[in-house]
């Protein structure tokens, strides 16, 4: 196939993508297979949020297909968390962010579910 | 890195009470803590907001009667925010459909299933398909839910395919009064007729039953033809396809066909691509506006020798595609025998004056229906949808491009933008007078109608 001028720019941005990825430690398929399953079996122990986990939420952060961080994987979201911290994260949430649609699918949801939420996936295991 | 159709077309064209026992979920209902800040709400774009007094997510039609008796008005049921008209603001009471989901019942003999209003199309896909049915056709983006999809005549394309709403057989929906009717051809036609593309003007909209049919298999073929050829072959090609469409990629001379037909090949699954198309096409934009001609040589030598691209699978994995880009959208359905007429007149409006775009355009054929409000009612259409980048303002170029697609006859999709009001609706729609004075009888008092749709429908 042939590589016009905008495959070329597409390859350059690429690569200032994969730069600012050399400094994570490489991931075996092991690790990424237990991640992914991980992500897929968590669901808060709130029953109340658990409702709200699985019909907003985990379409997208379970999903390895999706570009979202995936719940509980912590290589995922620490470098969110230290870069914009958890306002910053429910700042995302609120507003919209990439793929994922303001108030994160959740049009219920108040600031504690958000902030809850985000530290469930981030983490929290509650 | 492959320079894909995806990544400039699919993508370019988008160019996505409880087990407490509390009666629904309501973000400030805990008595014993301070009352939250109100939270924006926006549609997917961002450019639609409100601060909603109250956000609610009912569980069943018991629970939505109850929003609407004693909530704040006006009342405005949100699916998942893809409008990009002003349906949903409201400072009143925002009730998702969230929780009103779900194959709820299938008939194996006519093939219909009756699903929860708040189903999201990609998720009924599998559930169908275990209890031997699919959707007859389905749009390019599967995040809407049923609910919406049909209050705005939500469509895909193939010109023996109408929209959602034509394939609509009955419908539940809860009142201002909190009454819960189901309507069909038997029980209630003019309010079912009304209620089929209604905007969420005539009530809550809790189920809905489909005329679906067998799921099936589809090979997707994409492929390069430059606007010329195009214009002179789009009607072959939808004559000769299940499904197609075709975008335009601005200042590029260049269109990518797109069908859909039925098969019995092997499954040959999409390979799963990364989505940056859309973005190059917008930093070509960004650098070369200033030269048109040199912008038109890059993408068209980028595109000009792409094989085409070609996958089989289960009819709901074929149909969607991502939407990672935000983005505001006007799209307008012109009679059929005017749209390609409207499509070169915008071309050369856009690339002759260098106008600021680069979202590629979309371009679709819809059968045509009897329902009151549907934009396709007695008249085969061709849909036209121009995008904008959802960080730039796109008033100036909507504003630059309508008066064409108007001039041609064109209605307006209801969830994307337009600047019409009730009397240019009264001139385009036959049964405007009959669906107004089902809305008046159903919706006196005007609870779920918000300022956009007091505009719409003239009222004070």
């Amino acid at each position: 196939m042939k590589l016009g001028p905008m495959g070329i720019r597409a390859l350059i941005l690429m690569a200032a993508v994969s730069l600012a990825a050399c400094g994570e430690e490489p991931q075996s398929a092991e690790e990424r297979a237990a991640i992914i399953a991980a992500a897929e079996a968590r669901v808060p122990s709130d029953p109340v949020l658990a409702e709200k986990y699985e019909r907003a939420c985990q379409a997208c952060h379970a999903d390895p297909e999706n570009t979202a961080p995936l719940s509980g994987d912590m290589r995922a979201w620490t470098p969110r968390l230290d870069a914009r911290g958890t306002e910053g994260l429910l700042q995302s949430t609120l507003n919209g962010f990439e793929g994922m649609p303001p108030l994160g699918a959740c049009p219920d949801c108040g600031i504690d579910d958000f902030e809850n939420l985000i530290g469930f996936m981030a983490g929290d295991t509650k | 890195m492959s320079l894909t159709r995806r990544k400039l077309m699919m993508q370019g064209a988008a160019i996505a009470a409880l087990a407490t026992g509390k009666p629904f979920a309501a973000f400030a209902e805990a008595p014993a803590k301070a009352p939250e800040r109100r939270i924006k709400w926006q549609n997917w774009s961002g450019w639609q907001s409100s601060f909603p007094e109250a956000r609610l997510a009912p569980a069943n039609a018991a629970e939505v009667a109850e929003i609407i008796t004693s909530s704040p008005t006006p009342i405005r049921p949100v699916g998942t925010g893809h409008s990009f008209t002003p349906l949903v603001p409201t400072d009143g009471t925002i009730m998702s459909l969230d929780r009103l989901t779900g194959v709820l019942e299938t008939n194996d003999e006519t093939l219909e299933a009756t699903v929860g209003a708040g189903s999201k199309l990609g998720d009924l896909g599998a559930p169908l398909e275990e209890r031997g049915q699919a959707l007859t056709n389905m749009p390019d983006i599967n995040r809407q839910t049923l609910a919406g999809s049909i209050s705005t005549s939500t469509h895909g394309t193939g010109e023996k395919f109408g929209s959602l709403s034509s394939y609509v057989t009955g419908l539940e929906i809860v009142t201002a009064n909190g009454d819960t009717i189901w309507c069909d051809k038997d029980n209630q036609p003019d309010l079912f007729q009304a209620a089929r593309v209604s905007l969420g003007s005539l009530g809550i909209i809790t189920k809905i039953r489909m005329q679906n049919r067998t799921p099936h298999r589809i090979n997707k073929r994409t492929w390069v033809v430059p606007f010329d050829e195009m214009m002179e072959q789009a009607d072959s090609f939808t004559a000769e396809n299940r499904n197609f469409e075709f975008y335009y990629i601005p200042f590029s001379s260049m269109c990518m066909g797109i069908s859909h037909n039925e098969t019995d090949e092997l499954l040959a699954p999409a390979v799963a691509q990364d989505d940056d198309g859309v973005m190059t096409l917008k930093a070509l934009a960004d650098y070369l506006s200033w030269t048109p001609s040199l912008r038109e040589y890059f993408i068209r030598s980028a595109l000009e020798d792409l094989p085409d691209e070609t996958f089989v699978d289960t009819s709901w994995k074929v149909y969607p595609s991502e939407r990672a880009v935000r983005f505001n959208e006007m799209e307008y359905h012109l009679p059929r025998e005017n749209a390609l007429t409207a499509l070169k007149e915008i071309r050369t409006l856009v690339e002759g004056e260098n106008l600021d775009l680069f979202f590629p355009w979309e371009f679709r054929y819809v059968k045509s229906d009897d329902i009151w409000l549907s934009p396709f009612q007695g008249r085969e259409s061709c849909s036209i949808a121009i995008h904008r980048f959802h960080e730039e303002d796109y008033k100036p170029l909507f504003s630059a491009i309508e008066p064409i697609l108007q001039k041609h006859g064109g209605r307006p999709h209801w969830g994307k933008l337009h600047t019409l009001k009730a009397p240019d609706f009264a001139k385009l729609y036959p049964n405007w007078k009959d669906f107004s004075a089902i809305r008046q009888e159903m919706d006196p008092d005007g609870i779920f109608l918000n300022a956009h749709l007091r505009e719409v429908f003239g009222v004070a």
